[in-house]
């Protein structure tokens, strides 16, 4: 009887304790279980949805078609603003500094961090916001397994912790 | 200084070309107007001395490097050469310094002649290949004009028109969509607007204004009636997984004739050709890639995509034609194979 009770616990808690897992057939992966699934058709790719506990969104996109992540920022020198500010043109959007080679390097500008992690054999760039709360959190797989195919995740304004959980469930995709 | 004023009139109200010699731009009153450049080529492009004798060095430096054919005269080694994208041009030898990337094509000439040495006929937008007058068969043409700043930082006036060939061999009923007549003219305002470029290996942003991307459509019921250099997108009856797809920065696509009855058809129609013309998914708008209909919206990165696909960011004031600078790219292969070749492989029937 002892027994029993015992393996029912397990059971109970196992069951209490199971992520949410998408599994498709081209991608397996892990997300935290108190996130649900949402139903989304692709236009042209495959479109998976989840809803965190804060409800917002995180969109997954495995096709021929989905981002990855191309933002990039010049930065200017003041010197250079000047003379196309004296040529009358658009200026107001462009990013200057003094010292705009490193600047540009560093990706001061850039509101996201950007690193590779090798993860089931593929290379997935992370995108990560700077500042909590406001940003961009992703990770774009480019031709998986050397297919034509690609994979994005992403979502936007996710809290830290929300965040966190989902760089922990990057690490448990599985490509099939 | 000449002080007279020259004045031309025409003592008709006809409507017509009205062709002067002999005309003088003459400086009126002086703290008003100031003519501050005047630039006169001969036909290979060598600037030869005005008419009018006031050409003055005060104007804007930069502005005034974009001369011949709209293209930058780069005059830092004291080589005087024109940089027209594909290749370097001499103006004053009239021969281009690079070899013809498209050599092969033109075995009949020499490699490093310009305009098929007769620029009174021809011009050579970005040094790829000449253009003649008549030489316009369909294609992705797109105009640029206006261009202004440097080699690091460029604005210009963008124009597209995609020939598009929508093949209904479905036989849907499109009179309540977009290609509602059997030929004609749509413009895709989404992507009009501002767009942001910014090219790091060759180190050039671009911020351009797409003034209009016209798509001039034929519906035709059989691929073997594509033009060879037209765009293609067939109306079928299913897709496997899909409601649409096409070869992103290629110029085939497919969209479910069922999206008619859904009322999604024009905007499938947008998203398909966004790809062809190199854009990705986005976050949101028209790009979006989770079936979300209603929001149209290309952001200014995305149109910076859109120009990119067609036109180096060093391009100046011309025409360009996608069929010349994508020879060797998605107008390689007869665009009825590139057609059936793509059935295939999506596995559509």
């Amino acid at each position: 009887m002892k027994r029993l009770l015992y393996i029912t616990c397990i059971l109970l808690f196992a069951q209490c304790s199971k992520n949410l897992e998408f599994d498709s057939s081209e991608f397996k992966i892990l997300l935290p279980k108190s996130w649900k699934e949402i139903e989304l058709k692709g236009i042209d790719s495959k479109v998976f949805g989840a809803l965190t506990l804060k409800k917002d969104t995180v969109i997954f996109d495995y096709g021929l078609y989905s981002s990855s992540f191309k933002e990039t920022i010049k930065v200017f020198s003041k010197k250079q603003i000047e003379k196309y500010d004296s040529l009358q043109m658009d200026t107001k959007d462009l990013k200057w500094s003094k010292s705009p080679e490193i600047d540009q390097n560093q990706a001061v500008f850039h509101k996201e961090f950007y690193y590779y992690e090798l993860i089931d054999g593929n290379f997935g760039k992370i995108c990560l916001p700077k500042k909590d709360d406001k940003g961009l959190t992703g990770i774009s797989f480019r031709n998986i397994n050397n297919s034509e195919n690609h994979l994005t995740i992403m979502g936007r304004n996710l809290d830290s912790k929300e965040r966190n959980e989902l760089l922990k469930s990057f690490q448990t995709i599985k490509f099939k | 200084m000449n002080t007279r004023c020259k004045f031309h009139r025409i003592d008709n109200n006809k409507k017509g070309k009205v062709w002067f010699d002999d005309v003088k731009i003459v400086k009126g009153n002086a703290s008003q107007t100031v003519i501050v450049e005047e630039s006169n080529y001969y036909p290979f492009g060598l600037q030869h001395k005005g008419y009018n004798n006031v050409v003055s060095s005060n104007g804007n430096s930069v502005a005034q490097k974009f001369g011949y054919n709209g293209k930058e005269l780069n005059e830092e080694l004291g080589l005087d050469w024109h940089d027209f994208g594909a290749r370097n041009y001499d103006a004053s030898l009239g021969r281009w310094m690079n070899l013809d990337p498209l050599a092969e094509q033109m075995r009949r000439h020499s490699p490093y002649n310009y305009a098929f040495n007769n620029p009174i006929y021809f011009i050579d937008p970005d040094g790829m290949a000449p253009i003649g007058p008549g030489d316009t068969p369909p294609d992705v043409i797109t105009t640029v004009s206006k261009t202004r700043g440097d080699k690091h930082f460029k604005q210009r006036n963008v124009s597209m028109k995609v020939t598009l060939s929508v093949v209904n061999s479905a036989g849907a009923d499109l009179s309540k969509t977009m290609f509602s007549k059997s030929s004609g003219s749509v413009s895709i305002s989404s992507f009009k607007g501002r767009a942001d470029g910014d090219n790091r290996v060759l180190d050039v942003t671009n911020i351009d204004n797409i003034a209009d991307v016209t798509i001039e459509y034929n519906v035709v019921s059989s691929l073997d009636d594509v033009g060879e250099n037209d765009h293609v997108m067939m109306i079928v009856d299913d897709i496997p997984g899909a409601v649409g797809k096409a070869e992103r920065g290629g110029r085939v696509s497919a969209v479910e004739s069922g999206t008619i009855s859904e009322g999604n058809f024009d905007e499938t129609v947008e998203h398909e050709i966004g790809h062809n013309l190199t854009l990705e998914h986005s976050e949101s708008g028209l790009m979006v890639g989770n079936g979300t209909f209603g929001n149209k919206k290309v952001t200014k990165k995305e149109k910076g995509e859109l120009v990119s696909g067609q036109l180096n960011p060093n391009d100046g004031n011309g025409v360009y034609k996608d069929s010349k600078t994508n020879a060797t790219g998605r107008y390689k292969k007869p665009i009825k194979k590139q057609a059936n070749d793509f059935l295939k492989r999506n596995k559509i029937e």
